[in-house]
């Protein structure tokens, strides 16, 4: 046995598999020979590196980083053509923003596909189904409702959301009614201190606080940090489908299947919200990829609350791909969002990424502007506040034409 | 749509974890493993009719995996901003359990991953794709090295790490760095 010979083991990676014989003729070697000792243990401590798991979502991202033509910045930014582009396939889109109150009868608003209950669902219709055949509502709680929600602040999206049992009285009145209530967001995504606002129809109240009650949300960021979010409000309106226009009949089979996937999918975010509440990031980030091997990568939530994982850990280019992905999933989407606008937009903002900021906060409205007249839009405040800055740093509109 | 074609995907998909694994060993914490790993796939999309040409495409990936660390070191030896051993400490723990959480496995890795990062890159990247498996014959098309170089190349980059890894943090070592 001389140097060469374990340099041949080292090479064809037979160091770990030996035969007790040729083990020990390597062992005299290595106690006189010091290169080779350390050698041997050098690639010993190299085979035994634990590497963690791929990310989940790192195949999409790559995909998306791949596919946008380069630029100045490689990987990061979306360069102009490809914003033209993501905004032509979005423009059929309405109200991308934010749904109004008074806008979209729940007719227009189209059911969800079958297996895709609620949970993906940002500020649109949850599932429906038509009244006059409507299962007893306690049966099949999470169906016969529909309900729409209007949020007033910029990014509070619910990522839990509990669908309202739909009152058996309203059901046989046919009734439908909205209730607004108001409440405060702890650092934990829970809800605290639900109070209701007004209401068309005192019998909705006690359905929608109920509700309302044990949905989740990401916890505000101030600065890195988890703060308390006072003061949001939110509208649930309760819609019985338009009979004359009734979505697709489904058994009764794929209702359960599709209750049940909802409940297992809204159960796994509350793992990675609880693992949140407790700075488990780590555990939170293997919660995620866990659920996008399950769940694909076409759920907004996840890209959002991937964004939100890595804005918390201060990796922020990371964070920007994520939410470069939810708007490209949210363009993708037959639902209209505001979803990861803003996030993304205050992403670039602190990287002092001021154009690709400024592009950012445009893309809803542009979309928007593509609708039929008529169609609501409404900018959040953050959006506006943050607009505001931009242009008082010079960067509007106009200059971007100009680049 | 907005992502890749459908055959990218089929050709990349199967060996991109292979390619993480050796972005990891290349890199030493996941942020700069991603950044690489994307690199490679923003490099052979631009080469899609070569890629599906081949009938060893994970070979050629990681020709371009080797080709981006070894690039990417150049303009990180550039730039003012080094990495030290500081940084990388930084981007680990935030990636990564405490060392609480499972010590001496944790302190093993992270003394392994700190000797890393005194290779040379050319060292290192010879490592990291030698212990996933590759054979010399293999190595030598990915980095368009002569055998016995390969050869030499690797005894001696083991050799280093090894006593890097033996001294880890005394004085000696920091003599050696300068």
């Amino acid at each position: 046995m001389n140097c060469n010979d374990v340099a041949a083991i080292l090479d064809s990676n037979r160091s770990a598999r030996m035969a007790a014989g040729e083990r020990a003729t390597v062992d005299e070697h290595l106690s006189a020979c010091e290169d080779c000792d350390a050698a041997w243990h050098a690639q010993t401590e190299l085979l035994a590196l634990r590497v963690p798991p791929m990310p989940a979502t790192l195949l999409e991202r790559a995909l998306l980083a791949a596919h946008v033509p380069q630029r100045t910045q490689p990987r990061r930014a979306w360069p102009s053509m490809a914003i033209g582009a993501a905004l032509l396939a979005g423009a059929a889109l309405a109200g991308v923003t934010i749904v109004s109150l008074t806008s979209s009868p729940s007719a227009n608003v189209p059911p969800a596909p079958a297996g895709e209950p609620s949970a993906q669902v940002d500020e649109a219709l949850v599932a429906t189904a038509p009244a006059a055949t409507a299962p007893a509502p306690s049966a099949t709680p999470d169906l016969p409702t529909s309900v729409e929600l209007v949020e007033t602040g910029g990014d509070v999206i619910p990522l839990v959301r509990h669908n309202p049992q739909y009152p058996p009285r309203a059901l046989e009145q046919k009734a439908g009614g909205y209730v607004q209530l108001e409440f405060d967001i702890t650092t934990a995504g829970t809800v605290e201190n639900v109070r209701v606002v007004k209401s068309d129809d005192a019998q909705f109240e006690q359905s929608a606080f109920d509700a309302l009650s044990k949905w989740r949300y990401l916890p505000r960021l101030s600065a890195g940090k988890r703060v308390r979010r006072d003061g949001v409000q939110t509208i649930l309106r309760f819609v019985l489908t338009d009979e004359k226009n009734p979505p697709a009949p489904r058994s009764q089979a794929e209702i359960d299947a599709a209750i049940r996937e909802s409940l297992q999918y809204s159960a796994g975010l509350e793992v990675a919200l609880d693992r949140l509440a407790t700075d488990d990031l780590r555990g939170v980030e293997l919660q995620l990829d866990e659920m996008q091997a399950v769940y694909g990568a076409e759920r907004l939530d996840l890209w959002n609350f991937y964004g939100y994982l890595y804005t918390v850990e201060g990796n922020y280019a990371r964070a920007i791909d994520a939410y470069e992905t939810a708007v490209a999933v949210a363009m993708r989407s037959p639902y209209p969002t505001s979803g990861p606008y803003v996030s993304l937009a205050k992403l670039y903002f602190a990287r002092h990424q001021y154009d690709m900021a400024l592009k950012t906060l445009l893309r809803p409205q542009q979309a928007v502007s593509g609708a039929p007249p008529g169609g609501s839009r409404r900018v959040s405040d953050e959006a506006t506040a943050l607009i505001d800055r931009l242009r008082a740093l010079g960067v509007t509109e106009e200059t971007l034409i100009g680049r | 749509m907005t992502t890749a074609h459908p055959e990218f995907r089929d050709l990349v998909a199967p060996h991109l974890k292979a390619l993480f694994r050796s972005a990891y060993r290349l890199t030493g914490n996941r942020p700069d493993a991603e950044d690489v790993v994307q690199e490679v796939c923003i490099r052979a999309y631009a080469h899609l009719s070569t890629l599906r040409a081949l009938e060893q495409p994970k070979s050629w990936l990681f020709k371009i995996a080797y080709r981006v660390f070894v690039d990417g070191a150049r303009r990180r030896a550039r730039s003012p901003v080094r990495t030290t051993a500081e940084d990388f400490d930084t981007t680990r723990s935030s990636d990564e359990p405490s060392p609480d959480d499972h010590a001496e496995g944790e302190i093993a890795e992270r003394r392994l991953l700190e000797a890393l990062a005194k290779l040379d890159q050319d060292q290192r990247a010879l490592l990291a794709l030698q212990v996933e498996g590759y054979s010399l014959s293999e190595l030598q098309a990915i980095t368009d090295l002569s055998t016995d170089v390969l050869k030499a190349r690797l005894y001696r980059a083991r050799v280093r790490l090894g006593k890097l890894l033996a001294g880890n943090g005394k004085a000696p070592v920091l003599a050696l760095e300068k």
